[in-house]
């Protein structure tokens, strides 16, 4: 017997040596990405990536997708499609995978930004550190920004149960979030290994525009309108291998969705006249009523799509003077839409249309001020929160121009958040 | 070395002066009067020995005062002094015998009467009586407590074998494999289709069990329990099955050679659309179900009223019909095919030194054309005796494998789905352009002929699996084994799809075609050192010590490259102009396990026994501080029929077992899970990095954990003719690892912990009755009969999805019920059972609050308001059961065994695609006006249509052999063995195979997406024995 407890013995040794640790050869922990310069520019850029690549991405898809449903943008979708048939329908219920996509995206995206905010201190060299705070503070704010178009409210907090804020709160915070870059924006001009096509100074400027507009500060939305010029374009990047999912899973294929047509899903008085330039810009010519195929930036696989279209700059003006009722200012921007050909745009939208002239009140102005932000900033995403800003029919109404106002809350947050508010009725 | 020369010197002296004289007699089978043919006979303390041939006859040498020492597997081991062996030697059949040895860990073995668990140990005549081609199937149907299943009818399928359910949510739930005391890798590697991927609900592909050639196998134990617990702790939650290969046998070498044919054939074929008529339609692609513009002759139907009683999905079809003529695409992706297993072994040696090689070759044609697999097998093991007190053996198996395959099932370039997506009126050979090239079919689809013709996927594997053992024996009643095992597995798989030569294709098919390389590397390494000391205390009592530890170290390396946009000419990576995902991506495994246990068993008077045992485990898996896990073990076994009260009764074996054990299952998280990582990608060259999966890393996770207790009873009547074996067990699963979703809110979607927890409860017997018995006429019945109850008892949220699956399969989990149940949109239904119709006389979907679940109903009676969803199907079957006989008149012998499955329901999503695009039986009936048009667009987003019955039962194995005996000097034995298997199937499934899963080896996910049927097979073989 004292040999097998020798033995038992000399086991024991041998095994408690074996404590090793192994980490992942091939994957950096969340310590080496937010302790490093490399790390945190590596996030930067998994930023825009998770924002703009794949089917899942908000912007890549989710968003304009859903918002072009819910907007009547897009047509039929092909049956097999669940997700996109229930937009489609109105029909959305809370495990909607598409407006999960939305929701769980952006706050992730949203929590990560944080991160690398609260983190840029391990970056040295100033005009870096300037370049990262500007690109992750801008997919912070516009993860706020398009989420408190298609939501109620939305968490501000990253953590368990965490509190659901109002629209002003969320809009405030989007804001904050911008101009606490103002300081540093002079320095922020990229650099070699950070994403570009992003010019930050104009972005920025065009997401305070469009968020104060949101919040009812038109003095504010109008200035920084006018500081955004027209003809820098800032843009997400695609390419055979990071392809702009909606042209690879929608435009391009047979068994998903089209656009809805020439008339852009508009009621018979706001479609495009024949002779609008931006028809055949963002619907392929070769369409036909029965078979349409879309265009803009989604019908090649490696096709930039815009952050924002300054274009929307100039409607941003013209909406502020008309609700200020500066009717003739009102129209001499929207003229600067109407009258613009496409060699004339950043990204060769052109209506090259004649002057508007319909009648001169402030509800007429403001009426073909929607219909241009239709039809200029098709599938830019922001068509819900125009509709319900220039009163629009609503749900159920006859005439509708949206079959929703709200998404409900996906059940994933539902399930794990108390503080969940109740869903909108619709 | 010294040692060596001086036993040799001393055995030739013993031989040379000793005085001997020639013994002869023959050994028969007491049960049935039968001779035994190989049967070792062994002169005790010489290493003289020999086997008996054919006829059983033996003559060896010995002198009157030598024990001779008789030996066979599954009989009872005779021990006779040479001068009493007068004539015929009777061998007890020990297949139902308390006292035959099983196996409990590496080495361990002990009696199955100081077993307190389940055991069934399956022999290797019964396991390659019908061809089988693999292991698993050679178990299909002979098991209590399995449920083996054969996910793909390809050629190289895979295979599940689930004991006593589903164990876990994330990992996996496979026993653990052990051959010869190496720990095995069954792992299901995809590296056929690296582009379809894998998650919980995906495990496809080949599964490496598959490797091991069954004519290698002398036996297969599987322990359904906890009974391997104190060996292998923290691995054997979802049981064990240990290999036994064939060893040399001491006496004249034995050579045995086999070869088959076999012809693979479509079991069943679908019942397709063969009605030349098609509804007018702008498209003819998705023709029942795709919404038209509005016409004189268009119906307008919707799918039910929202709560403002407003119709959603309204839309318009034509109800004019034209002429199409239409094709059945079966012809066009099946064939059948044939196939040839041919096998050669020797097996010899002396009491010193024994040997076993064996050689097999398997070349297997797979029913749909252009696919097989071929396996060519070596396998050599040797054992020496190197002193009295210590022995050695070593194996070394070797197995390379090749298959050509096509894409898996799940997608819609695979063989079956191709044909599944696309309206069958395309003449798919004739239709041809001027350079031979196929044309489009339905737009944006595959022809199914590209697919068969011109795509090539293939799989390599080479494998070796080898193992040295030692084994010592310094004094009585010890001994120690020291084991080194070693599985080193290297899988290659490459896929390629040219462009198509048509227009148009969809993107995520790859029109542009497309190239993959994938390589699997995995190496384990096992160390094992198990101690027995047996203690005879005194008359009565006896303490049996074993202790030991275990070390494993588990390496894998997984590297893929895919890409599309393909280069003329070449079929490799190198073809490709775009590398998705931005380059080549590597998966490292790593982690170390280890653990230590000692055990002990007190017997009393040899009737009762005591077992006690703990098992200390780590693993490099866990975080340091928490790694060390204990599984402790009690078992209990009484064996009635040794009291004297029991001596003249009728009941020959009588015991009663118990048992009560922890173990555990590391299978559900990754090495590294449980930290935060984020995953490195390339966005126009610039570096990005994304939290990894969406996930949180959890440092505080452990292993699951199965606290299980069984009882159990084994019966014998009339000299055991007739046994029952009866166990009921009860498994709960703690610390069950669950991805558990986490609110956005909180940065991430989800995160791992251990939150569930699940319980199994079942009952499963055998029987077996050997109902006539005489020289020349045998008849035996068996059976077994296994019914196992899976409830979820805990998770983090009252229900929720897993992962997702390309079928669409809604797979949940939910408290209280079964794990897997499928939760979707389900018909309405009037109180009496029947469809809720709309006004235009079509079903629809039930429709209320989606909040309440409460249906809700307008003044008209119909339903209105959102979309409901309810548990529509459980996966999980009723019960499973095998039955079958065993039949000998002389010569000939027969046997037959049906396998089946009751209740568990199947999503069937290929049945509705056929319905939408135009192929299917409904659509026959919706042409020829038996359905209402508009019918298979009503029912068409209602998730309940796409759930069926997956009950079965397959008739699984007929063999007939026979044997022709000793024909003369050279050859032994002759025999000629005719069989089938998956002959014939009794059931109502919807497509082609209730069994297959596409969902491959997952444990949870239970769907049919275009996966290949089990063929029907027939065999001819030939075996001779010289």
């Amino acid at each position: 017997m004292k040999k097998i407890y020798s033995l038992l013995v000399l086991a024991t040794l041998f095994l408690t040596s074996c404590g090793e640790e192994f980490l992942d050869p091939t994957r950096p922990s969340q310590e080496d990405v937010f302790s490093t310069r490399d790390g945190l520019v590596g996030v930067a850029n998994g930023l825009q990536a998770r924002y703009s690549v794949g089917r899942q991405s908000p912007y890549g898809y989710a968003i304009i997708t859903a918002n072009g449903f819910t907007t009547r943008e897009l047509g039929i979708p092909q049956a097999g499609n669940a997700d996109e048939v229930a937009l489609y329908q109105g029909d959305v219920l809370p495990n909607n995978g598409i407006v999960n996509n939305i929701w769980s995206q952006s706050l992730i995206n949203y929590a990560e930004a944080q991160k690398v905010i609260d983190n840029i201190g391990v970056v040295g060299n100033s005009n870096e550190r300037a370049s990262i705070l500007a690109h992750a503070s801008i997919f912070k704010a516009m993860s706020l920004g398009f989420l408190i178009q298609f939501f109620e409210s939305v968490p501000l907090k990253t953590e368990k149960n965490a509190v659901f804020s109002n629209r002003t709160e969320v809009l405030a915070s989007a804001i904050k979030t911008l101009k606490d870059v103002e300081p540093v924006l002079p320095n922020a001009n990229g650099f070699v290994g950070l994403v570009g096509n992003i010019n930050y100074r104009n972005t920025i400027n065009a997401l305070l525009a469009r968020y104060y507009l949101m919040a009812g500060d038109q003095t504010n939305a109008f200035a920084y309108a006018t500081l955004v010029t027209q003809s820098v374009r800032s843009n997400f990047v695609f390419d055979a291998v990071n392809q702009n999912a909606i042209a690879a899973t929608a435009f391009l294929v047979a068994n998903n969705y089209q656009p809805a047509g020439r008339s852009f899903g508009l009621p018979t008085a706001l479609q495009p006249v024949a002779t609008d330039g931006r028809i055949n810009f963002y619907i392929n010519p070769i369409s036909t009523p029965t078979a349409v195929r879309g265009a803009g930036f989604w019908d090649v696989v490696s096709k930039p799509v815009p952050v924002y279209i300054p274009s929307e700059m100039i409607l941003i003006r013209a909406e502020v003077f008309a609700r200020q009722s500066n009717i003739p200012s009102a129209v001499t921007e929207l003229n600067r839409i109407l009258q613009k050909t496409a060699a004339a745009d950043a990204w060769g939208i052109g209506a090259n249309l004649p002057a508007y002239s319909g009648a001169l009140d402030q509800a007429s102005v403001l009426t073909e001020i929607y219909r241009n932000r239709c039809i200029e900033l098709y599938m830019s995403g922001l068509k819900l929160e125009d509709t319900k800003r220039f009163g629009r029919p609503g749900v159920n109404v006859a005439g509708s121009e949206r079959n929703r106002n709200f998404y409900p809350y996906p059940e994933s947050e539902r399930f794990n958040n108390i503080n969940t508010p109740a869903d909108p009725a619709n | 070395m010294k040692k060596i020369i001086l036993s040799f010197f001393l055995l030739v002296t013993f031989v040379s002066f000793s005085q001997v004289k020639k013994v002869t007699g023959k050994v028969t089978s007491a049960s049935s009067g039968a001779p035994l043919a190989g049967v070792s006979i062994a002169v005790v303390g010489s290493t003289v020995s020999t086997t008996t041939d054919f006829e059983g006859s033996f003559s060896i040498a010995a002198k009157d005062s030598d024990t001779l020492l008789f030996s066979y597997i599954g009989f009872k081991t005779v021990r006779q002094k040479a001068a009493n062996v007068l004539g015929t030697i009777s061998m007890v059949d020990e297949t139902s015998g308390l006292d035959e040895v099983v196996i409990v860990g590496s080495t361990v073995r002990v009696t199955k009467k100081e077993l307190g668990n389940m055991v069934t140990t399956v022999k290797a005549a019964d396991l390659v009586k019908a061809q089988p081609n693999g292991i698993s199937s050679a178990l299909q149907g002979k098991v209590a407590g399995a449920q083996i299943t054969q996910n793909s009818g390809d050629p190289s399928g895979g295979f599940t074998i689930k004991l006593r359910g589903t164990s876990s949510i994330l990992g996996s739930s496979d026993p653990l494999y052990v051959i010869d005391g190496v720990v095995m890798s069954n792992a299901s590697t995809n590296v056929l289709n690296p582009e379809i991927g894998g998650n919980t609900n995906l495990r496809i592909g080949q599964n490496r069990s598959g490797d091991i050639n069954p004519n290698d196998i002398e036996s297969i134990e599987v322990v359904n329990g906890g009974a391997a617990a104190a060996i292998y702790g923290s691995q054997a939650a979802n049981g064990v099955i240990f290999i036994t290969t064939k060893k040399g046998k001491a006496g004249q070498t034995n050579y045995t050679f086999s070869s088959s044919v076999v012809s693979n054939s479509l079991r069943k074929r679908l019942n397709t659309n063969m009605v030349n008529k098609q509804f007018a339609s702008t498209a003819t692609a998705l023709f029942p179900i795709g919404n038209t513009a509005v016409t004189p002759t268009t119906i307008t139907i919707n799918r039910g009223l929202n709560l403002a009683g407003v119709p959603q999905g309204v839309a318009n079809f034509d109800t004019r019909l034209i002429d199409m003529q239409r094709y059945d695409y079966q012809d066009d992706i099946f064939q059948t095919a044939f196939g040839s297993d041919t096998y050669f072994s020797l097996s010899g040696g002396d009491q010193k030194t024994k040997y076993f090689a064996s050689v097999g070759y398997m070349q297997n044609g797979g029913i749909v054309r252009n696919t097989d697999y071929q396996r060519l097998g070596l396998n050599l093991k040797v054992q020496n005796k190197i002193s009295d007190k210590l022995s050695a053996s070593f194996g070394l198996n070797y197995v390379t494998s090749r298959s050509e395959d096509k894409p898996d099932g799940n997608v819609f370039y695979s063989p079956l789905n191709s044909v599944t997506i696309t309206n069958n009126i395309y003449n798919l050979n004739a239709n041809r352009d001027a350079n031979g090239n196929l044309l489009a079919v339905d737009p944006g689809r595959a022809n199914p002929l590209s697919v068969i013709e011109t795509f090539k996927f293939n799989q390599k594997t080479d494998r070796v699996i080898a193992d040295a053992t030692l084994n010592f024996k310094p004094i009585k009643n010890f001994n120690a084994d020291f084991i080194v095992g070693l599985d080193n597995i290297n899988q290659y798989g490459s896929g390629f799809i040219p462009r198509y030569p048509y227009t148009p294709v969809n993107l995520n098919i790859f029109n542009d075609g497309f190239v993959s390389e994938t390589n699997y590397k995995i190496y384990k390494l096992n160390n094992d050192l198990n101690l027995r000391y047996v203690w005879n205390v005194n008359k009565d009592f006896t303490a049996t010590t074993f202790a030991g530890y275990n070390v494993q170290f588990n390496r894998g390396t997984l590297t893929s490259i895919q890409g599309r946009d393909l280069r003329p000419f070449i079929e490799s990576i190198n073809a490709a102009n775009t590398i998705l995902g931005g380059g080549a991506s590597t998966d490292i495994n790593k982690n170390n396990i280890w653990g230590y246990y000692l055990q002990e068993t007190i017997g009393y008077k040899n009737k009762l026994f005591l077992t006690g045992a703990i098992r200390q485990d780590a693993s490099t898996i866990f975080d340091q501080n928490i790694r060390l896990q204990n599984y402790p073990k009690i078992s209990g076994s009484y064996v009635l029929s040794s009291e004297e009260f029991m001596k003249d009764s009728k009941i020959s074996t009588a015991r009663l077992r118990f048992s009560w054990g922890e173990s555990g299952n590391q299978t559900a998280i990754g090495d590294y899970s449980r930290f935060t990582n984020y995953s490195t990608g390339n966005l126009l060259g610039q570096t990005t990095f994304t939290l990894a999966g969406n996930t949180r890393g959890n440092l505080n996770i452990i292993p699951e954990r199965n606290v299980s207790t069984e009882f159990g009873l084994d019966l014998g009547f009339l000299e055991n003719r007739f046994t029952l074996s009866a166990t009921y067990y009860k498994s709960d699963i703690k610390d069950l690892l669950l991805r558990v979703q986490t609110a956005a809110s909180q940065g991430s979607v989800s995160s791992l912990d251990n939150v569930g927890s699940m319980t199994n409860e079942g009952f499963e017997a055998n029987f077996k009755a050997e109902l006539i018995k005489s020289t020349d006429f045998n008849l035996d019945l068996f059976g077994t009969f296994s019914r196992n109850r899976n409830r979820v008892t805990g998770l983090n949220q009252p229900f929720y999805a897993l992962d997702n699956n390309p079928a669409g399969a809604p797979v949940f989990v939910q408290v209280g019920r079964p794990v897997g149940i499928y939760y979707g949109s389900f018909y309405a239904r009037n109180p009496d059972g029947s469809f809720l119709l709309m006004p235009s006389g079509l079903p629809q979907t039930e429709r209320g609050n989606a909040t309440t679940g409460e249906p809700l109903r307008n003044a008209a009676g119909q339903p209105i308001g959102d979309v409901l969803n309810k548990e529509i199907g459980d996966p999980n079957p009723d019960f499973i059961y095998s039955f079958g006989l065993n039949a000998n008149y002389k010569k000939l012998s027969m046997s037959v065994l049906f396998d089946g499955v009751s209740g568990g329901d199947i999503w069937d999503a290929d049945y509705r695609t056929r319905q939408g695009v135009g192929s299917g039986g409904l659509v026959a009936q919706e042409l020829n006006g038996e359905l209402p048009r508009g019918y298979i667009y009503s029912i068409y987003n209602i998730q309940e249509f796409r759930i069926v019955d997956g009950s079965y039962m397959k008739l699984r194995e007929v063999s007939l052999n026979y044997s022709f005996g000793k024909l003369n000097e050279f050859f032994k034995d002759f025999s000629v063995n005719l069989s089938g298997r998956n002959l014939y199937s009794w059931d109502r499934f919807t497509s082609y195979d209730p069994e297959v899963n596409s969902g491959g080896q997952s444990a949870v996910a239970r769907y049919n997406f275009g996966t290949i049927p089990i063929p029907r097979t027939y065999a001819l073989a030939i075996k001779v024995q010289f």
